[in-house]
């Protein structure tokens, strides 16, 4: 092979141009394989061609090279797992789904949690219900103790009324000497002081005897269950120091009734 | 002198960075090799926002495809030009662009082009020199072939010079860059500032 008539042809400057097929370049580089000074020609153009676009260079806008280091930075956090190409990709996928399936479990376990958190709700819920259930039941049960309690034809319901220290002021006892029990309850009476509670009485002809303190309204207890006094011929009620007392103040009598 | 850089492993350092998958390759070869790049697609594409979004895809592609350039075919910088003109060629193919029609437009008129008006020839003493000195057969055949990447029927066609005698043609003018670029001694001062662009970066 003619070496000189071969580089003389200018073959080698369309190689570096790009200008020839792929064929053409295939030989070319075939043929630049074999003989050195064909390599070292090759070179020389390039190196002619590399200066000459030196020279002609034009500085590019401010921020190209940021933005291309940016885009690797991105590029890279992306693929960055080994294998690269398509197993990089499926790693990605790989990982993206196992992201999603945490999330999603995360997701599970939260509303779990809340839903947990509900029926720790609904349950003391229900328990203040049945609380309150069982506070009704228990009014319930006393209130139908009572009325049979006043239904029973021994009961005798004795009307309390105002000696005129108070004006309106009512209660009434209920009382059955068979079954040695009594009950009051309040019709009307003021409201006493902190320190002051009402008491009632039965007057025998021993003379007047406690039958116990009351309150004006007691929780679960439609009628207050009272001490039971036998032989009592009248009832009166008075207002005591709290606690009550062991005579009454009669001063302070503000409803009487006769047990006839 | 061509000898001698040769002989100087800056191309196989550039490469080794790139082959590691080390970043200080690409700022390297951004900060030596940028504008002649930037320069080569602004003459495809004629406008500089397309030139610069071109230049960034290739410098990515330089970067992801390095493995495809073979050290034994030719010097990087000739596979980083093919790199740069097929992203611009891809780029006006995708149709948001459109490449002004070669054969209407005479190489002069490319000095009237508005984004290619600040031609280097005006502003480089180096450049200058080195155009003033080949003669302008020469310079057209270099500028459509390399710069505008014509074919070289559509350089014949434009020159009117028959296809056959391209090819001698090119030879001919590439042989008288190669002396003038010698007599200038320029192509030893690009090499110096290349080799002083490369030091500061690895430290030698």
């Amino acid at each position: 092979m003619d070496i000189k008539a071969y580089i003389a042809s200018g073959i080698l400057e369309q190689y570096v141009l790009g200008k020839l097929s792929p064929q053409e370049e295939a030989e070319v580089e075939q043929i630049a394989g074999q003989h050195p000074e064909i390599r070292q020609e090759l070179s020389a153009i390039e190196l002619a061609l590399e200066e000459y676009a030196l020279l002609h260079g034009r500085t590019p806008p401010p921020g190209v090279l940021s933005a291309i280091l940016q885009r690797l930075h991105t590029e890279q956090k992306l693929t960055a797992h080994p294998g690269g190409g398509r197993r990089a990709w499926l790693g990605y996928a790989a990982g993206l789904l196992l992201v999603a399936a945490l999330a999603a479990l995360l997701a599970l376990y939260q509303k779990n949690q809340q839903q947990q958190t509900a029926i720790a709700g609904l349950d003391q819920q229900l328990n203040t219900l049945r609380q309150s259930c069982d506070s009704v039941q228990i009014f319930a049960q006393r209130l139908e103790d009572a009325l049979d309690f006043v239904r029973q034809p021994s009961t005798r319901a004795i009307v309390m009324e105002s000696t005129g220290l108070s004006e309106g002021a009512v209660a009434t006892v209920f009382y059955n000497p068979e079954t040695r029990r009594s009950l009051i309850g309040v019709g009307q009476l003021p409201a006493p002081a902190t320190d002051k509670q009402y008491q009632l009485w039965a007057i025998t002809s021993a003379g007047p005897v406690s039958m116990g303190v009351f309150e004006l309204e007691a929780e679960d207890q439609p009628l207050q269950e009272v001490d039971f006094v036998g032989e009592a011929q009248a009832f009166a009620v008075t207002l005591e120091g709290r606690g009550g007392s062991p005579v009454p103040t009669l001063a302070q009598m503000y409803v009487l009734g006769n047990n006839s | 002198m061509t000898d001698t850089r040769k002989k100087l492993p800056l191309d196989q350092d550039i490469l080794r960075l790139l082959q590691e998958r080390d970043q200080r390759a690409i700022t390297l070869l951004y900060e030596y090799y940028s504008p002649a790049l930037y320069n080569i697609i602004l003459q495809l594409v004629r406008t500089e926002a397309i030139a610069e979004e071109v230049l960034q895809d290739a410098f990515l592609k330089i970067w992801e495809k390095v493995e495809q350039y073979d050290p034994k075919k030719g010097r990087l910088f000739t596979w980083m030009v093919r790199v740069c003109r097929n992203t611009a060629i891809d780029t006006l193919r995708s149709g948001q662009f459109k490449k002004g029609s070669k054969t209407d437009t005479l190489p002069d008129s490319v000095d009237n082009d508005e984004a290619l008006s600040q031609s280097p020839t005006e502003t480089d003493p180096g450049l200058r020199k080195v155009v003033s000195k080949m003669d302008e057969q020469s310079r057209k055949i270099i500028d459509l072939l390399f710069f505008q990447d014509y074919t070289q029927s559509e350089a014949s066609e434009l020159l009117g010079i028959p296809l056959g005698t391209i090819k001698s043609r090119s030879r001919k003018a590439i042989q008288d860059l190669r002396t003038i670029l010698k007599d200038e001694g320029l192509g030893s001062f690009l090499l110096l500032s290349l080799i002083e662009t490369v030091r500061r970066y690895l430290g030698y």
